[in-house]
Formats: C-alpha cells, sequence, structure tokens
C-alpha cells in the first residue's frame, strides 16, 4: 500500500470543509489518505467487497433489504439481514460484515499516521453524534467512501449494492443521526 | 467383571451436567502390556446396566510406551455433581476386545513438514503422515475452527536471527477474516510481522537445593530444536509430543551427599492437544529424566503479537485469580482475544509494547489452555473474561470432568 500522506497538524478541524460530504471530509483530510492511495489499491479492495456482495445476494432471493429477521445488534441497534435461510445462513452473513469492516478498518490503520488517526478520531468525537465508537465512525466512512468515492465518485456499482444495503439495515453501525451527520445515505428501498 | 476390564468412573464436579472431554493415564488404571486401540474397547454404562460402545484414543505424549499410554474419550451429557469429586456421574468399561473402529473425524488432523522433502512432496516437504524417522521443522494442527503452525526449530527455512523455536508462528481462526498479504489472522491481522509468534518457552528455571548458596538455575530454550516424538490425530483430539535437547542441571549436595556435584540430565516435553470446536490448544508441560523421574520446573512465555499503531490493547485479569488472563486488541468492533489459562499462577505478566511475557509457578506437570477469539461486529456484547475463565480456566483446567478415584500422572506416586 501506498503512503502519500497529506501534511498533518495535530489540531482537529472543527467546521465542515465547503463542498465535501462530512465523511469524504474524514476519510480525504481528518485521515489525510491520499487518491494515489485509492488509484492503485481501489481494484483489488472493491474485488473483496464485490466478492462479500456476490455471499449476501447468493444468499437472499431477493434484494438485500427485508426485515423478516432482525435482532438487536451492538448498542441496540435493530439489525435487519433480508432472508436468512438458517443459523449458517447468519454465520456466513457475520463473516462477510467482519470481512468488509476489517478491509475498511486496514485502510484506516495501515494508511494513517499515528498523528492523522488521532486526529481524526478526536474529531470525530467532537463532531459526530453517536453512541458508536470513534473507531466504528471512521471506518463506517471509510467503508462508504470505498463504495462511492474510490477511486473517483460514482453511482454504487451493481454489484456492491447488497453490502451497501446490508450495512444501510445495520444503520452502518452508527446510528441514523450519525448517518445524516455524515452524508451517509441509504439506497433507496427496492419493492421486491 | 471379566479379568482384562477397568471401570472408569467419571465425576462431574459443577453444577450443571456437562459433555466434556476425559482423560485417564492407563498405567494409573492399572491397564498395562501390549494393549492398544486395535485390543480394547470402551463402552459407556446406561442406566439399565447394558453397554454402548464410545470413541477414544490413546496417546503416548512422552513417545515412549513404557511411560504408559493416555485414554482419551468423551463423557457426553454427564450429570451435575458436587465440586469435590465425591459423586460419580456417569462409568465407563475399558475391556480386552476388538473395538468397531472409529475412523478419524473430518475436522482435526496433523500436518508434518520435513527436511529435506522428497519425492512426491511440495518443497516445504509437508505430508500430512508422521515418519518418526525423518527430521520434522513444523507441525500443524487444526480443527473445525482454527489451525496453527508449531516451529520446532529456531529458523524454519528462513533467513532470520529471529528465533521461532517452540513457538506457534501461524494461527489461522476461520471465524475472522484473513488478510490478503498475509498467513495468519490472529497473531499479525491486518499486516505481516516477521517477529509474530505465540506461545514461545524462552527458558525454564529450577530451583536449587535448599542449602545450596546460588540463585535459581535458569536454563535457556531458544537456539535449540525439539524432537517430534508423537503425533496422531484420533476420533477425540489431534496431539503431538515434543522433546527437547538434554537440559543438564547441576546440583551440589556438599556437605550432605557424595559424590557432592550431580549433573541431572532431563527434556522437556510439551503436549499439544485440539479437540474439536473451539480455536484454542491445551499445551501440557513437564521435565523427566531419561528413566522418567519427573522435576519441576518454572516454565517462561514469550508472545508477539502484531498490530498498527491505533488498535486499542486491554487486559483482562483478576489479581485474585491469577490462573488466567486474556489481552484483547479492538478497532471498530472488531476484538480479538488472545486468552491463557493454566493450573499454576501466572506471574509477572507484561504487555510491553507488541511483546506479551508471563511465567508460571514451580510444578511437576503445568497444563495451559490457549485460546485466539474473534469477537465480529454482531456477536453482541463482548465479556472479556467469559471464555478464558469459564470455557478456558474453570472447564478444562480447574474443574475437569475426571475419572476418580482422583490420579496424577506427574509426579508419580511409587
Amino acid at each position: 500500500m501506498v503512503n502519500n500522506r497529506h501534511a498533518v497538524t495535530d489540531k482537529p478541524r472543527q467546521e465542515q470543509v465547503p463542498g465535501k460530504k462530512l465523511y469524504q471530509q474524514i476519510v480525504e483530510d481528518e485521515l489525510g489518505i491520499s487518491q494515489e492511495f485509492f488509484k492503485e489499491n481501489a481494484g483489488p479492495i472493491r474485488s473483496r467487497l464485490r466478492r462479500a456482495s456476490k455471499v449476501l445476494t447468493a444468499l437472499s432471493p431477493g434484494p438485500v433489504q427485508g426485515a423478516r429477521h432482525s435482532r438487536p445488534g451492538p448498542r441496540g441497534i435493530t439489525l435487519a439481514l433480508g432472508d436468512i435461510q438458517d443459523v449458517g445462513d447468519q454465520g456466513i452473513i457475520d463473516n462477510v460484515i467482519n470481512i468488509c469492516v476489517h478491509v475498511a478498518s486496514s485502510v484506516v490503520l495501515l494508511e494513517s499516521t499515528t498523528q492523522t488517526l488521532r486526529r481524526a478520531l478526536r474529531f470525530v468525537e467532537e463532531a459526530v453524534q453517536t453512541e458508536a465508537d470513534p473507531s466504528t465512525v471512521l471506518t463506517a466512512c471509510t467503508l462508504y467512501y470505498l463504495i462511492h468515492d474510490a477511486p473517483q465518485p460514482e453511482p454504487v456499482p451493481k454489484e456492491l449494492e447488497a453490502v451497501h444495503r446490508c450495512f444501510d439495515n445495520m444503520e452502518w453501525l452508527i446510528g441514523t443521526r450519525a448517518m445524516g451527520q455524515l452524508g451517509i445515505q441509504g439506497l433507496p428501498s427496492v419493492e421486491g | 467383571m471379566p479379568k482384562n476390564c477397568w471401570r472408569i468412573d467419571v465425576s462431574n464436579p459443577s453444577p450443571y451436567q456437562r459433555s466434556d472431554y476425559v482423560q485417564v493415564d492407563l498405567k494409573t488404571l492399572g491397564v498395562d502390556g501390549p494393549l492398544d486401540e486395535q485390543h480394547l474397547k470402551l463402552c459407556r454404562e446406561n442406566k439399565d446396566g447394558s453397554l454402548t460402545e464410545v470413541p477414544y484414543q490413546i496417546d503416548y505424549p512422552e513417545g515412549k510406551e513404557a511411560f504408559g499410554g493416555i485414554l482419551s474419550f468423551r463423557s457426553e451429557q454427564t450429570p451435575a455433581g458436587p465440586d469435590d469429586y465425591s459423586q460419580i456421574g456417569a462409568t465407563f468399561v475399558l475391556e480386552e476386545g476388538k473395538p468397531t473402529l472409529f475412523h478419524e473425524p473430518d475436522n482435526l488432523s496433523v500436518s508434518h513438514y520435513y527436511e529435506p522433502a522428497i519425492a512426491g512432496e511440495p518443497a516445504d516437504g509437508f505430508n500430512k503422515k508422521w515418519d518418526k524417522t525423518r527430521k520434522a521443522y513444523g507441525v500443524k494442527l487444526h480443527n473445525d475452527s482454527f489451525d496453527f503452525y508449531i516451529s520446532l526449530v529456531p529458523h524454519p527455512k528462513l533467513p532470520t536471527e529471529i528465533d521461532y523455536t517452540g513457538s506457534v508462528t501461524s494461527v489461522r481462526h476461520y471465524g475472522a477474516p484473513l488478510p490478503t498479504d498475509a498467513t495468519d489472522n490472529m497473531l499479525s491481522p491486518f499486516c505481516t510481522s516477521p517477529h509474530k509468534r505465540w506461545g514461545q518457552l524462552t527458558k525454564l528455571v529450577f530451583f536449587p537445593l535448599a542449602w545450596e548458596l546460588k540463585g535459581l538455575n535458569s536454563v535457556s530454550l531458544l537456539g535449540q530444536e525439539y524432537e517430534l516424538v508423537w503425533s496422531y490425530s484420533g476420533p477425540v483430539r489431534a496431539v503431538v509430543g515434543l522433546k527437547s535437547r538434554p537440559l543438564t542441571i547441576r546440583y551440589d549436595g556438599a556437605s550432605f551427599f557424595k559424590p557432592s556435584h550431580v549433573d541431572v540430565r532431563c527434556n522437556l516435553y510439551r503436549v499439544f492437544s485440539v479437540y474439536p470446536k473451539e480455536a484454542c490448544y491445551v499445551e501440557e508441560l513437564f521435565v523427566l529424566t531419561e528413566d522418567g523421574i519427573s522435576i519441576s520446573f518454572r516454565p517462561y512465555y514469550l508472545s508477539f503479537v502484531y498490530f498498527p499503531e491505533g488498535v486499542r490493547i486491554s487486559r483482562a485479569r483478576f489479581e485474585h485469580i491469577s490462573d488466567y488472563f486474556a489481552v484483547w486488541e479492538y478497532f471498530a468492533s472488531l476484538y480479538r482475544g488472545y486468552g491463557f489459562a493454566a493450573d499454576s499462577h501466572v506471574r509477572e505478566l507484561e504487555t510491553k509494547g507488541h511483546e506479551i511475557v508471563w511465567r508460571l509457578g514451580l510444578s511437576h506437570h503445568s497444563t495451559c489452555v490457549h485460546f485466539f477469539i474473534f469477537h465480529g461486529v454482531l456477536h453482541g456484547p463482548l465479556d472479556p473474561f467469559h471464555i478464558i475463565g469459564h470455557s478456558g480456566w474453570y472447564e478444562k483446567l480447574y474443574k475437569p470432568l475426571r475419572n476418580v478415584p482422583l490420579q496424577e500422572r506427574y509426579p508419580r506416586i511409587q
């Protein structure tokens, strides 16, 4: 992975950068992850996310949006995971979600510096209202960025829709209020 | 009861019904001679007195049949009993006879890495079959939850100064995401590090005689190789037995014994076992002289778990129950836990950067459990103590299912 980091200061920015959604600002400016990194690594990263999406699609006969099975998740967020067939499917879905979180958190951890990571964590603590851990917020922003913006802004590719909807159903692990603040939007629901 | 027939009474010391594994020292049970898995049958006694055959296996972890075998089997639905092992929960009967053949389950195995590789083997000498006559430099054990590789040599085919001997150098947890550029997902889950390893024994310490005016006898285990003296994957567990090179401990008996100087030559034995389903291995440690006399010792452990900066670390440990601990590393709702429990006290536990070091108390025979725990996004609230404290320490070490009357393999009472 390439490390081409922005010049940084310890002081967290308090105001939003004009023209950017907050999640973009967090990834690009607070964490300081370079566009070069995304250009060089978007392919392999997206390929992992595509595989995850394929698994989710294969498990759900319809679009991944259903609410037939739901259960309380971390911090009381209700998870609706689509048409889960049995415990085996649930295990697979757990794995897929963990893989997506791991991919995004790897980008956060390996492409930020100690300084930028600290700064971004502090920024999230101050700017985002959520009960979720700041590291989870950073990871959610990065995952959303990987789907929507990397290497350049584009509509959500069809093959990543299942991952997107799965995290929509989990309110991106951070809750709807934080999603709204950060500019993380759920996909429009599909009538099945 | 027929002549060659032995009764095994199993006691459950917990206030709840348990299905768990039992180990029985065949010598202490009175089973001697050439009887092995081909000539013994194990049955559970039902309430109506009838017998139902159950799978079992016999291991010789010291590699010597003279030291006797260890019988292991699973006791299903063992009724609850008092915690002093005073009540029999289930009875098994071991008898001479042709057993029904129980096949090795698909989810347990031991793989070997030999040097040099022979025709038909890949370059790393990988082979599922154990060949006592060949030199193995590594072994891999696996169950349906994880696999791990143990290095038997300091530098396994690597031009490095890092000494890996007797350490677990790779742990793959099947429930945790696997990084694309790494061979394990627990010891260095984000990017690989050459230093990563788990559970390396760096040294043993032996106590001097009471009147000797000197400190402890410390013997380094680094830089030496282990010999694979037992390898077997049966219907109950996958087991390997490792034997260190001879260690020499010098005792000075003056002025009570003549000759005053005695060099005791002994070997450290490490027995690694894996049972189905849980991402943990059980390690037994003991030191034996060539004729099987056990010597008490203190083992020192070193582990190195690599995480990038930013990952947070917390330690779960009760000072008043010092037999177990877990180190947790977490970021973004993904938790990775490294648990250790032993049947003696864990002392001098320190986390220094990526290193975790600790030692055990003086003992003739230490049994330890090494747990690798992955707690994902949807796994609910994390209890940092439960798995290592309950499954690891309480059920496997402090109050395991045992046959009664209670027996100890080492030190053997003559």
